[in-house]
């Protein structure tokens, strides 16, 4: 029984996990999930191009995972278990993201900011404290005639 | 549990697969945007190829197809078993390819800004 729900358990799990791959396939096949520029930095403040520009840092980074990935799953399928990964693999995966950072960093300043919050101007200001002014008033008089109502209420 | 496992390890292996096919494929007929990957602007707006940019690609690109190969044609140790050991000139081979592409970028962004 308890082995049951185990089997259960893992060929439901395993099923969504499978699912979530075919949907993302899916929607990168049929152009749902752009990867136009999977492999592209922002366009520099300076660039004379202004066209995002291909960063080899990522694609090195790409190409690395897909292989050490890749072959990890290979390997396990054919030795039947997980096996080692070596402190070689290891160190070229964290060399190309330590590249990846490094060269996204460089360009922080570079790409033009978010464009700030929108400031009222001096005359949307007063227009708006007047309608407070405004609406404090309508309050106080309504809250005035409820009072006198209930005074000359017998 | 060891089929569903086994299923899903086929399945993360043909899903990823497929997946870098796409990338290639997108890669190799430009829908993937890949202008600039080893060319840079100067600041009379032509593009020149970059020896630095050059040598990280080549050296990332040959490395990557000989690891494959390697761990495709070794046999597995079943005692033991690993991914293929990368030795370690290669890997003061990549950092020294990724330094130069780095420390060059670095100069050119702090020459335009």
């Amino acid at each position: 029984m308890p082995f049951d729900i185990a089997m259960i358990i893992a060929s439901v799990v395993a099923a969504i996990i499978l699912l979530m791959g075919v949907t993302v396939v899916w929607l990168i096949v049929t152009n749902r999930i752009n990867l136009t520029h999977l492999v592209s930095e922002p366009v520099a403040k300076g660039d004379p191009d202004g066209t995002p520009k291909a960063s080899l840092s990522r694609f090195q980074f790409l190409i690395f995972t897909f292989v050490i990935a890749g072959l990890y799953l290979a390997l396990s399928l054919e030795a039947g278990t997980l096996i080692e990964v070596p402190n070689g693999a290891l160190m070229l995966l964290g060399i190309s993201g330590g590249s990846y950072l490094a060269s996204k960093y460089s360009r922080v300043g570079e790409t033009d900011p978010p464009s700030p919050p929108v400031q009222p101007t001096p005359q949307q200001r007063a227009a708006a404290k007047q309608a407070a002014i405004e609406l404090a008033a309508e309050r106080e008089a309504a809250a005035q005639q409820a009072a006198a109502r209930q005074a000359a209420a017998p | 549990m060891r089929d569903a496992a086994w299923i899903l390890e086929w399945g993360l292996l043909v899903w990823l697969l497929i997946l870098a096919g796409v990338v290639t494929l997108r890669v190799l007929s430009g829908s993937i945007h890949n202008v600039g990957l080893i060319s840079h602007t100067d600041a009379s707006g032509r593009r020149r190829i970059r020896p630095e940019r050059l040598l990280l690609l080549a050296s990332s690109l040959g490395y990557a197809v000989y690891y494959v190969a390697t761990a495709l044609q070794t046999p597995l140790d079943m005692a033991d078993p690993s991914l293929p050991e990368i030795p370690n000139e290669v890997v003061t081979a990549i950092l020294g390819t990724n330094g130069a592409y780095l420390s060059l970028k670095l100069l050119q962004t702090s020459g335009r800004t």
